[in-house]
Parts: structure tokens; sequence; C-alpha cells
């Protein structure tokens, strides 16, 4: 195993919590077990990449027309962020495993945790920007579901979806600016990008390109103005929060500007857009951290801050200014990290993150409150701690950068200012949940927590101390790695130190620090009445208009268009095929020789029948009965017809298909009820006769062009190869499961899909009550004879699946044999009461169906042929001669499994469905 | 026994049924076929509970040939009825009362009944001691009521265990 | 001589099969319609069968039981139509039905 294995470990691992869970194997292990080896990977290259600066990579290619490959690179941006993705990963799934209930859903829970690891671990190795584009979206997603974790909150599906939106937005900007990058540069390759770097910056597209890879960046990273929906993802559990939140998923955004730094960064736009959008980020983010009376919300804003202040980092075009951002990247994972988690025990032990109700637990929490202060003090920029560091190496840069509008104090004093609220937060933080009187009115009497769930805040505080202490022997080759492969470049020589000397930095920190408990000590005299003005975030409210707005023009629009009815579907899609119709049909019209269109009497009588039924479904449309009687005839007519030409197959599944539609149409007609009076204006029903003219002129059209069309037909190559390469005499069924078999494997997955979406629709609606007993009681004749023709339709399913090879038959016609068999005893033996399987234990068949029609494909794989390749053997047994066993029997058992599951998933439910529309209750 | 062939009529019926269709009789063929009648009604023993029990398949079969020979000539009859009265026939409703009490027995005499032209049974008492049966042409209805219990009842009561 | 019995037989299970469908189309009364369809169902698709088995039995020199088997499932199925329908009517028409007079319009 080597790193390429990192995202694919925790990708996979992500699979197993749920099916652990049920064996009662806790499933933090696995998560545990994964980070841990994780790490292990990691830790073997540190010589390689971390002491010698060297890139490892690795390629196979996956879509290569489309220049994705799974491409992966290590090196130092890379490891760094591996480093914190897997031990901060670490510290978080031993905290979550004592922080969330045992009888939580922690299967639910650990899944999308590995899951997002895994992606995390992928955006930090992309060498291919698609594959990160993959990554980045895997992210937006499972960070969707650990968000919701507690699905029953309204906070955390809100703050979910707003996560969701946003970042996902952000991933689609992202996604095109990579693909334009691929346009102009002609690789996906980080290395090549990076090679054609000056290309890139020249090319009169560049500013738009550089404003959607930044808009991805931003959104992921919170930046102003999207930093709204951070807090509000704070309603998740907080382990999630301390991880996601603080460590790694809005690193994902600053991490892509260090990606993108060598190809991207270096001109006046990117320093403009970049300083401007992380100073603002800064400054809001600090401001209104300020402000917050829930503990998470203030770490949440602070965050918003620290990012905007690596982001501002990135955008400086000193020569040190990324050394600083991925040194302030990790120092503030791992404070930030440990103040995440402080705030979840006090959470947990007191049962409340509210500051105002909060006071005074220094006393019952001791160590807990000393490592929240340290941490706290960290996030504040004291000195011998990490924070402390990064923040003065900030100070610098700022001071040595470029004038930004032509002033040169702007940077600085944002920057002084945004310290010096900073400050404030911190101490107010500190102030308000440690000191002063004891808390009163609290859900449980405040304690240290479980000695477990104080281990990982520990270890990071320590962390915190030691590279304050002594960075340059802790962090300072990783750091430096990190920067050199961020600017793939040399850098000037510089040391992370704790002392550089009475300077101008220190002087800023100590203004900062000083201005900061005086802010803190002023706050109610300064900020008077700002509070209540900012009690909805601005960005909440904006957002939640835009999405209004965009449902209510969407609902504008559907009763505009008359969407919500069938006929107007029906009418676009028909008026699409008249008219791509027209466009190949009326061309190819010159070729037809109107000679070899004969007909013979019993054909013609057979039409004659069929249309006169079809005019029969037609006008008695008001009576739907009558109505399905009639399209019935149509279905026999149709079936005759393929009997009488010969084709025994195709006759069998057509009377088979018309049967189990009729039960479906019967089972459907009590829920549409008699159909509405026609009340079309005659233009209306003058254009819609003009459609049904057209759609029939074009059938009869494309009908007698391939009957009076000579095609080189491939029927004849089929009847030949039939035998010596499908081993069938059933051309049909060999088609079907063995030459066009993956055809017939996607048609099988689509059905299947197509069954699931109707379950979980039938799910909804058959949570309404149901009438009691509105049907008459079964009849003894029914109940009696049902079990003979049950055991007939079975017998007669198995006959004609075990023949399908040679004769007519096959899985599909098999499996519709047994479902009307099974439909028919449903509706026999209990027409009113539950189904005897539930409808979702369906879903389990069919996904077994599907899973079976895949394994001949997948063992022919596994012997090195292609997927789907057919296997034979012959094998002689006495007494009963040679039996031909194929793999293709194997297939078409998955066929008939999902063709019964899905008749049982629809037939029997739709029958029991309760009548009516919904009340207006049910709706919501 | 029960538990291992739990509805030996059914399999039986169902292993000439596959014997019939399946149409070169190898020892293959006969092979299958036992294990497709003994494994679907076993397969299906969980949506069935009642067994038909059988006592004679020599009365079986002449109950057949006796039905077939009614089916024949009632044939006969009702087609008469229909090309020569058109719609002027006398029919009427009448309840059989039974003294079977399987209900498959019941279900077979039903079915005889109905496959017999110019009788249908149109439904079985709640409590299953009468059969309501829609007779196509009669002007003695007390006949056929005796005719019902003493051609097809009686045997069945012989065939059946009641 | 197998041909002439078999194209009598096919004859005379269409002509039954005719007039059975006629009888739907005559009989006034709804449960006496149900009489017709039986007439089909067992003379002529009796009949047809009959003329499968002899052709068959002279023509490819085999006697199979598959006409029987035919006949098997379809005197299982036959009924339940009619019993069906029957009980259709019925529920429709819960006044005590054995008083009906034979005159009364019930269709």
């Amino acid at each position: 195993m080597n790193f390429t294995w990192l995202p694919w470990l925790a990708l996979f691992g992500a699979l197993l919590p749920g099916p652990l869970r049920r064996l009662r194997i806790d499933p933090a292990l696995v998560a545990g077990a994964v980070a841990t080896l994780g790490l292990g990977l990691l830790i073997r290259t540190t010589p390689e990449v971390v002491v010698l600066g060297q890139t490892l990579k690795s390629s196979v290619p996956w879509v290569p027309s489309l220049g994705l490959a799974i491409s992966l690179r290590l090196d130092g941006l890379g490891f760094l962020m591996c480093g914190l993705i897997l031990g901060i990963g670490l510290l978080v799934v031993l905290y979550a495993r004592y922080y969330l209930k045992p009888e939580e859903a922690t299967g639910r829970f650990y899944g999308p945790l590995l899951a997002f690891m895994g992606a995390m671990l992928g955006i930090a190795l992309s060498e291919n920007l698609l594959l990160l584009v993959v990554f980045w979206e895997l992210t937006s997603i499972s960070s969707f579901l650990l968000i919701s974790f507690w699905q029953f909150s309204t906070d955390a599906r809100r703050g979910a979806r707003m996560a969701l939106t946003v970042t996902g937005l952000g991933g689609l900007a992202l996604l095109a600016g990579v693909i334009w990058i691929g346009q102009i540069v002609g690789s996906y390759e980080l290395t090549q990008v990076i090679e054609h770097a000056d290309v890139l910056k020249a090319h009169p597209h560049y500013p738009a390109v550089l404003c959607l890879v930044l808009l991805g960046a931003f959104t992921k990273s919170a930046q102003f103005p999207f930093h709204f929906w951070l807090p509000h993802a704070m309603a998740a559990p907080t382990p999630v929060s301390a991880y996601l939140h603080s460590a790694t998923m809005v690193k994902a955004g600053v991490f892509l500007l260090a990606r993108c730094y060598p190809f991207l960064a270096g001109t006046e736009l990117w320093f403009y857009l970049v300083t401007i959008t992380g100073m603002l980020t800064l400054l809001i983010g600090s401001f209104l951290a300020l402000f917050q009376n829930d503990l998470k919300g203030l770490l949440a804003y602070s965050t918003v801050s620290h990012l905007g202040l690596i982001t501002l980092l990135f955008g400086l075009d000193t020569d040190l200014a990324p050394k600083a951002a991925l040194l302030h990247l990790l120092n503030h994972a791992v404070f930030k990290a440990s103040l995440f988690m402080a705030a979840g025990i006090i959470d947990h032990e007191t049962g409340t993150r509210d500051l105002r109700r909060l006071s005074g637990l220094f006393k019952p929490m001791p160590v807990t409150a000393t490592l929240a202060i340290v941490a706290a003090a960290s996030m504040a920029g004291i000195p011998l701690l990490n924070g402390f560091l990064s923040k003065e190496m900030f100070f610098t840069e700022t001071l040595d950068a470029d004038d930004i509008f032509g002033r040169s104090w702007i940077l600085p004093v944002g920057a002084t200012l945004a310290s010096v609220l900073s400050v404030a937060y911190s101490v107010r933080f500190v102030r308000q949940a440690f000191f002063g009187p004891p808390a009163t009115g609290l859900e449980k009497t405040p304690h240290e927590p479980p000695r477990w769930l104080r281990v990982p805040v520990e270890l990071l505080v320590l962390l915190c101390i030691a590279i304050g202490v002594a960075p340059a022997l802790l962090v300072g080759d990783l750091i430096h790695a990190a920067a050199s492969a961020c600017v793939q470049g040399e850098l000037p020589p510089y040391t992370i130190a704790l002392w550089h000397g009475f300077n101008t930095p220190l002087v800023m920190s100590i203004v900062a620090l000083i201005g900061g408990i005086l802010v803190y000590a002023r706050r109610e005299r300064l900020f008077r009445g700002v509070e209540a003005r900012l009690s909805v975030s601005q960005g909440r409210r904006a957002f939640e208009g835009i999405v209004a707005a965009l449902v209510g023009s969407s609902q504008r629009l559907e009763r505009a268009l008359r969407l919500d009815q069938v006929t107007t579907h029906l009418r676009g899609l028909l008026a699409c095929a008249v008219l791509v119709s027209a466009w190949l049909l009326l061309p190819a019209l010159a070729r037809v020789s109107p000679t070899n269109t004969s007909g013979d009497l019993v054909l013609w009588v057979l039409c004659g029948v069929a249309l006169f039924a079809l005019a029969g479904v037609l006008l008695k449309s008001e009576r739907p009965l009558t109505a399905i009687v009639y399209s019935s005839i149509v279905g026999l007519a149709v079936t005759l017809t393929f009997a009488y030409l010969s084709a025994p197959d195709l006759a069998l599944t057509q009377l088979l298909v018309e049967l189990v539609a009729i039960l479906l149409l019967l089972a459907a007609v009590p829920h549409f009820g008699l159909p509405p009076r026609d009340k079309r204006s005659s233009p209306v029903r003058a254009l819609d006769g003009a459609l049904a003219l057209g759609v029939g002129g074009a059938v009869t059209i494309g009908c007698w062009l391939m009957l009076s069309t000579d095609v080189a037909s491939i029927s004849r190559y089929f009847l030949e190869k039939s035998v010596p390469l499908g081993q069938g005499n059933n051309v049909v069924n060999v088609i079907l499961v063995d030459f066009r078999g993956f055809d017939t494997f996607g048609e099988v997955t689509v059905l299947a899909i197509a069954s699931l979406g109707i379950l979980a629709l039938f799910d909804h609606l058959a949570q309404r009550q149901a009438p009691s007993d509105l049907r008459p009681r079964t009849p003894l004749f029914l109940q009696s004879v049902t079990k003979l023709l049950l055991n007939l339709a079975l017998l007669t399913a198995v006959f004609l699946f075990l023949r399908g090879h040679n004769a007519p038959g096959g899985g599909f016609i098999a499996g519709l044999t047994a479902a009307v068999g099974l439909v028919f005893v449903y509706q026999a033996r209990n027409p009113t009461g539950a189904p005897a399987r539930r409808p979702a234990s369906m879903s389990r068949w069919l996904a077994a169906g599907v899973l079976l029609a895949a394994l001949p494909g997948v063992a022919a794989m596994l012997f090195g042929r292609a997927f789907l390749t057919a296997g034979h053997v012959h094998l002689p047994l006495p007494l009963v001669g040679e039996v031909h066993l194929s793999t293709v029997l194997v297939f078409d058992l998955g066929v008939f499994v999902v063709v019964v599951a899905t008749v049982l998933a629809i037939l029997p439910t739709l029958g029991r469905l309760p009548l009516g529309k919904p009340t207006a209750e049910e709706e919501r | 026994m029960s538990r291992v062939l739990p509805h030996p009529v059914t399999s039986v019926m169902l292993l000439i049924t596959w014997v019939t269709i399946t149409d070169p009789l190898s020892p293959g063929h006969w092979l299958l076929g036992l294990v497709v009648a003994w494994a679907l009604p076993f397969a299906t023993r969980g949506l069935f509970d009642q067994r038909i029990r059988v006592r004679s398949v020599p009365r079986i079969l002449a109950y057949v040939a006796l039905v077939a020979f009614d089916v024949f000539a009632s044939n006969l009859r009702v087609t008469w009825l229909i090309l020569s009265r058109g719609g002027r026939q006398s029919p009427v409703l009448v309840k059989v009362p039974l003294t079977l009490r399987d209900p498959f027995a019941i279900t077979a005499l039903a079915s005889t009944i109905s496959y017999t032209p110019g009788t249908v049974s149109v439904d079985v008492s709640e409590d299953r001691t009468h059969l309501l049966v829609h007779v196509f042409h009669t002007d003695d209805p007390a006949s056929v009521v005796a005719g019902i219990k003493s051609r097809y009842e009686r045997r069945l009561l012989e065939i059946f265990p009641c | 001589m197998a041909e002439v019995v078999v194209s009598v037989l096919l004859v005379l299970g269409a002509a039954l099969a005719l007039v059975g469908s006629w009888g739907v189309v005559v009989l006034p009364r709804f449960l006496s319609r149900i009489h017709g369809p039986s007439v089909v169902t067992t003379g002529g698709l009796g009949t047809l069968l009959l003329a499968s088995l002899i052709w068959f039995w002279f023509d490819g020199g085999r006697l199979t039981g598959r006409e029987l088997l035919v006949s098997f499932v379809l005197a299982v199925t036959a009924p339940i139509t009619g019993h069906a329908l029957s009980r259709a009517w019925l529920a429709r028409h819960p006044k005590d039905p054995v008083d009906l007079g034979p005159g009364r319009d019930d269709s």
C-alpha cells in the first residue's frame, strides 16, 4: 500500500459502519482504524515528501476521452492537508465515540464521516483537476448528510440545505472554471497546467476563469458574501463542526487557493479580488463573532474571520505570504478544533451553549476550562501559543505587501482592527463561560466530562503550546515543504520563530491585545443597539429570499404554461416527435419505391379489428372501464398479429404485458375517477387534431419507409451466429441475454430504478389512512382455486424460464407469468388487509435481481473476459444425459426477479392505496 | 411427511402437468418435474393452509367423464335455446342446500355447475350451507336443485372426505 | 379422412363459439348473458381442442396430453369469470335476488 490508497481506504471504509452496527459492532472502530491506518501510510512518506520535498505521483486512466484520470500527487501541500484530515479526523472519531449516545444512528454518522474523509483526502491528493472537482462535490454531499445528522431538527435540515446549495453552486462554478482551464491549457493534469501558467494568465478568458474558480473556493471557505451558511451549519453535531468547520471542509477552499497559486496568482486581478474578499471576511467575521450568544455561533463567525485571514494572505504578493497562510491554516485547525470540542463538552455537561446562561464554569470543570482558555488565547494570538506565530507573520506580510488602492496603511490597519475584535470575542468567550458567579437554571449540574471526551482536547491544546514554543522544530520542515509545493519554486530563507525582536508586528500585536480587552470592557457602550439589528443574519435573509423568489417564479411559470396538466406535457412531447420525424423522414421519402407494399387478408382483418377497438377507446374515453376493454382488444389483435407472423416470443410477451397493463389500469382507475369534461376551445381542439394527424402521419411514413426500403438487415447475422456463439436456438432470447446483454442489463436497471421511485411515492401515499373495509369479503371460490392457479402459474414460469434459451420463453416472460399468478393470489386472499409483504421489502428483491443479473458479468471479468461474456458448461450426468448450463441463465434469473418484484411492488399496493385526493393536512 | 411434502395432491397434479407440457420425455425431465412439483407447493406453503384431500382416484375419473357428457349435452341444449328463443327464456335463481362441508369440495361443485352451460353458481352463502345458482331456463326449479344434489353432490361426497 | 373430420370439427367449434357470442348480444338480462360465454369456453373450445387432438394424432403421429391440459386449465379458470361477474352483479343489486321475478329487467 502507498499513499494512493488514502482516499479509497476511507471511501470504501464508508460502506462498513452501517452493516457493522447491525452486527452490534461499534462503527467508531472502523472510522478509527481507517484514520490510524491512513496516518501510518502518510507518515511513511515523510522522508521523501517533507524532508526531501519530492512530489509522488501515480496515474490511472478513468475516462481518457474527457481527460479525466485518477491521477494523484502527494507533495508538501497535500501532506499538510492529509495530516490535518487524518490527525484531526482520528481525534474527532475518538471524541464522537463518547459524544454521541450509543443508541443514536451511529452507522449513519460514521459512514458519511468516512466518505467525507475520503473525499477530503481526494481533494488534497488530486493531480487531475476534474478529479478534484469530483471529490469536491463529494465533500458537499457528505457534509450535507453530516450536518443533517439530527434529521428531526428543522435547523439541522435547513442548515444542511443551505450549506449544500451554497457550496454546491460554488462547486458548479469551479467545474466550469476547471473545464475552461482544461480548454485553454489542453490538459487537466496539475503539472501540465502549472507548466502552462503563463499561457493561462495571458489568455483573454483568464478573468472569467479566475472568477469561476474563486467562486468555488470562496463559497466553500465561507468568504463574504457567502459566509452565511457556516453559522447555520452549526446545527450539526459538535464533532462534525469540529471536523468540517474548523479543520477540513472549509479549508478546502483555501487549499484550492494554494493549489491554484502557481497558475492563477500573481496578477493584479487576483491580488485585488482575493485580498479584498479576505479582508472583508476577516473584519465582518470577527465583528459578528462579538455578538454571538451561541458558543458555536461565536466560534463559527470566528472561523469565518480566520478563513478570511488565510484568504487575505494568499492574495498578497509577498514571497512569504503563502507560508504564513499555510502556517495559519495548520494553527487555526488545531486551536479551533479544540475550541469546538470544548464547546461541545460544555454543551454536553450543562445542556446549553447560550453564553447568556453560562457562567462561572471554571469552578465545576477546571481542567476543561483551562484547556479552553489556552485554546482561546491561541485564537486571540497570545505569545507562546501557535496562534501568535502566524498572526505575527500575518502582520509582517500586511506591512510588506503592495499598497492597495494606493494606500499603504489600509492592510495593516485592517489587520490590527480585526485582531482587536478577535481578542475581544476571545475574551468574551472565556470571561462569560468560565468566570463570574456560578450559573443558575441549567438543565444539568456542570461537571468534568468523561475522561475520553477530554483527551482529544488535551492533545490538541498540547499541540497549540508545543508549536507555539518550538515551531521550527515541530512544523518548520512541514510548512516549508508545503509552501514550496504551493508556490512551486524557491522560498526566501525564513525561520518560523517566537521572537523576531521588537518590531512593528509586535507593536500591532500589543495594540490588538490591549485594544481587544478595552473593546470587550466597553462593548455595551460601543455597540449599543447593534446587537438587536444583527439578530437574523442578512445573508440568510437574502438566501431565503432568493430561494423563495425562485420557487415562486417557477410556480408562476408552471401555472402560466399549465404544466400541472398531463396534456401540456403530452403536447410538447408529441410536437417534438413530429418535428424530429419531419426532419428525418421527409428527405427519405424520395427513396421510397412503392412496389413491395403488398398485404395479406388476415393482417388486414387484424388491423381492422385493432382500428375498430382503438376507435372504441377514443369514443368511450369518458367511461374508463369500457375504454380499458377496448384497449385490451387492441392488445389482443397485436398479439395475434405477432403469432400470425411467427413471432411466438413477441406474442407471449405482448399477451402478458397486455394482461399486466390491464390489471394496472383497473387498479389505477379508482384513483383517477371519471375524466373531466372536455373544456378545450375550438382552436386548441384544432391544434390537437393537427398534432394527432402529424403523429399518425409520421408513424405511417416511418412504417412505410421501413417496409419499402431495402436495408441490409443484421437479422441474418443473429440467425447464423445464435447457435455457434450463443449456444441457444431461440434467437430472440440469445439476443436479449447474450448478444445485446448489456442493453438488457441497462433496461433491467432502469426498470428497478423506476420501481424504486414508484415504491417511494407509494410509501408516502400509503401512510394516509386507508378506509377500513369497503371491499367485499374474499369469495370461498377464489380461496380454493388460487392455490392451484398459483402453482400452475409458477410451474409455467419455471417451464418458460428454463426453455427460454432454445424455445419461446425467457426471464422476462417467465417473470410476468409468475407475477400475474402472485398478484392474483394477493387480490384473492387479501382484498382489504395489508399486503403480505410490505412493498418496501420489494426494494430488496429489486436490488437482488439487479445484482444477480450483474453477477455473471462480473464473474466473466474475473476470468479476464469482457463484462457479461457468457460462459457455458456441458455436464454429462448419469441417467439425465448431458446438461447444458450457461451463465446467461443466472443473468436471466436476475431479469426474472426484477420483473416479478416490479409487478408486485406496484400492483398490489396500487389496489390498496386510499382513494381520493389528500386533505390539506396530509399534503403537508 | 406433511412438513416435507405439504401438498401431495397439488404436487401430483403439477408433476402430471409438467410431464405433459415438456415434450420429449427424457429421464431428465421427469427428474426436473419431480423437483418442481415438490418445490413449488413447498415454497408457497406459507400462503395456503388448507390441503386438498382425495379419497378415490377412479371415482374422480368417473366424475370427470360424467361432467364431460353433461357439458356436451347442455351445450346443445343451451345452443338450441339461444337459437330458437332468442331472449325469451325463463331464468331463475335457486338456492341449493349443501351437504358438502369441505371448502375445496364446495368449490368443485360450484365449478362443475358453472362449467356446465345453463347453470352458473353465483355465490356461496356466508355459512357455506347454501349455493346460489342461476339457471338459464327451466320451468321446474325444484327438479334442477334435486338434479344437482343427486347427480353431482352425491358423487363429490364420495370423492372428498367431509 | 382425418382432414375431413378435423375440418368438420373446426367449423362446428367455430359455430358453437358464434352462437355463444350471439347469446351475449341477444340475451336481455345480465345473469342470463353469462351463459353465452360458457358455451364458447366449453362447447366451442372443446370442439376445437378435439380437432387439434385428432390432427396431431394422425398427422404428427403423436398423442400428446396438451389438449387435455388446456381443458383442465379452462375447467379451473372459466367458472371464476362467471362467478366473479355474477358476484359483482349481486353486489350492485343487494335486494334478495332469489325472489326476482322472471320478467324483471335486471340488466
